[in-house]
């Protein structure tokens, strides 16, 4: 895909380009594309499509280990008693795509730093259900039954946003 | 000792869950009262009452919790409103109730200082709502934004137009049959 | 003729259940405790069950035993679980668009893009367009390799420029499960010599 450069190693395509067919696996003529022609494109259109005030974005974000896929107003359940206080405003740093109803942003791996953001709520601090951790062995006495409730952290993602400079 | 045979136990389990009666298990989705933190986040907790007993063993923790830590957490929680109620001969309890009506209820005899310092903290992080086994980890209000999948989504509008008896929907390979190869030869 | 009083101490009529020459003292009682709590925490979880698995205790302590191991396997399996049918899910979603999984995947990783199953599973279902353009991508790149691929739909097609520095090394993998048995699993392995502890 288009990459700008050094800059960004993010992958960007957009769905509303003109829709004419890849070539095939049998040989096709070759075609001379003027590349920064076609880069501008793409980001006018993603420029176009943020500047809609209307708009919702959704992000991959990685969190805890693990990625997820967020848009406004999601909600997250975190394993662990983070070292958050509930009320805490947090950004998400680690977002490795952006994307919205026409277009998405893949990051190589994670995107820039000011390229997207996604900001979340502390909103709750509980425990899991609790779950049996067993131990029995056949004719045998040993039997260990032992319940954990693990806690969790609860998060509130605000808002998905993408800048338009750096998309 | 005995070897141990690798089985794959993602099978075998869905024909013991089958047999077996979860009755008394709820689950439900991750659910946070009143759409809490969308455009502002409150405090879920309204009022917390301690109630306990001046003199009985029971309550000494809940006596020494009162005495050196409640009046710091009391400060720090300014949205919270907290009542002590010494009442004679009774075990002593915890009450929360939550911003949707739900009231947590616990009863702290015989309990230590520190145990009764964390569960009180864990009574004020959490919101109302009980504690169920989660369906999944993640719950949003608009879960897609480009229009979720459906079986028409990539469906090609030229399958319309086909004159039957002619093949609709045909397995695409890559690897050219034998037919193919000698139909473009000629 | 001498008359021997004999005195005896008789203790009150108390009504206890004397055991003779006993360790246990009759007046204080061990306390036990009542059994209706062990019979309620265990009827927590088998009163869902049927007939004498229900009504007798014994029957409801076999049942407790299968429920708990059954929990436990459960658990343990979730994370599995949920990898497996994402895994399943990209697999059907990439069939859809007439692409094989491990090609794909391959495309994705040397591209450095790091997108887990489960959350191309969520593309797939919930962002249908976004997942199509990573796969019109991945065919693109495939026939720049040369391999063998299916064209999209043209009424579908996305137009894909791609420059070609975009394939690089892999990045390393935090557990590589090496393929096949191992070489010689019916020798055992030789004793450790003490040099080597």
């Amino acid at each position: 895909m288009l990459a700008r450069g050094r800059f960004l190693n993010s992958l960007r395509l957009t769905a509303s380009c003109s829709r004419t067919s890849t070539s095939s696996s049998k040989a096709s003529p070759a075609v001379v594309v003027d590349t920064a022609k076609k880069t501008t494109e793409v980001f006018d259109q993603i420029a176009e499509n943020l500047s809609d005030p209307r708009q919702k974005l959704f992000a991959v974000v990685y969190v805890n280990g693990r990625q997820w896929k967020v848009t406004d107003g999601d909600l997250i359940s975190l394993e662990g008693n983070l070292p958050l206080a509930i009320g805490d405003e947090i950004n998400l740093e680690k977002v490795l795509m952006v994307g919205g109803a026409n277009f998405s942003i893949f990051g190589r791996p994670l995107l820039a730093e000011k390229a997207a953001k996604v900001e979340a709520v502390v909103v709750e601090k509980s425990t899991k259900c609790p779950e049996i951790d067993y131990t029995h062995y056949n004719h045998n006495q040993t039997k260990i039954v032992n319940w954990r409730s693990e806690e969790t952290t609860v998060l509130r993602i605000r808002r998905v946003s993408a800048n338009q400079e750096f998309a | 000792m005995p070897s141990l045979p690798r089985v794959d136990r993602i099978k075998p389990i869905f024909t013991s869950a089958k047999a077996l009666n979860y009755g008394w298990r709820f689950t439900d989705y991750l659910k946070i009262p009143a759409f809490n933190g969308v455009s502002r986040y409150i405090p879920q907790v309204h009022r917390i009452t301690i109630r306990f007993c001046k003199q009985s063993e029971s309550s000494t923790g809940v006596r020494n919790f009162v005495e050196s830590h409640l009046w710091r957490i009391g400060e720090s929680n300014p949205s919270v409103v907290i009542y002590t109620q010494p009442v004679r001969n009774s075990i002593p309890t915890i009450r929360a109730e939550y911003g949707n009506g739900k009231v947590i209820q616990y009863n702290a005899k015989n309990m230590s200082e520190k145990e009764i310092h964390k569960d009180f903290v864990q009574m004020l992080s959490r919101g109302g709502n009980p504690v169920v086994k989660l369906e999944s980890r993640q719950n949003s209000i608009t879960p897609s934004v480009q229009g979720s999948w459906t079986p028409i989504t990539w469906l090609p509008t030229s399958s319309n137009v086909v004159p039957l008896p002619q093949k609709i929907a045909v397995v695409k390979k890559t690897e050219v049959s034998a037919t193919e190869y000698f139909s473009e030869k000629t | 003729m001498c008359i021997l009083q004999i005195s005896m101490k008789t203790s009150t009529t108390m009504l206890l259940r004397r055991i003779v020459n006993s360790n246990y003292n009759p007046f204080h009682v061990i306390p036990k405790p009542d059994v209706w709590l062990n019979r309620e925490r265990l009827h927590r979880f088998t009163a869902w069950q049927y007939a004498s698995e229900r009504t007798t205790v014994k029957g409801a302590n076999r049942k407790l035993d299968k429920i708990f191991h059954y929990l436990d396997m459960q658990r343990l399996d979730e994370p599995k679980l949920e990898k497996h049918y994402a895994e399943e899910r990209v697999t059907t979603a990439l069939a859809e668009h007439d692409m094989q999984y491990p090609q794909f995947k391959a495309i994705l990783a040397r591209s450095h893009i790091l997108l887990d199953n489960i959350v191309l599973s969520q593309l797939a279902i919930y962002e249908p367009r976004s997942f199509r353009s990573l796969v019109s991508y991945a065919k693109e790149m495939a026939r720049q390799e040369g391999k063998p691929v299916i064209p999209d739909d043209p009424e579908f097609a996305y137009e894909v420029h791609v420059d070609s520095n975009v394939l690089e090394t892999p990045f390393p993998q935090s557990r590589v499960y090496p393929r096949g048995a191992t070489e010689n699993h019916t020798r055992k392995p030789r004793k450790l010599r003490p040099e080597e502890f």
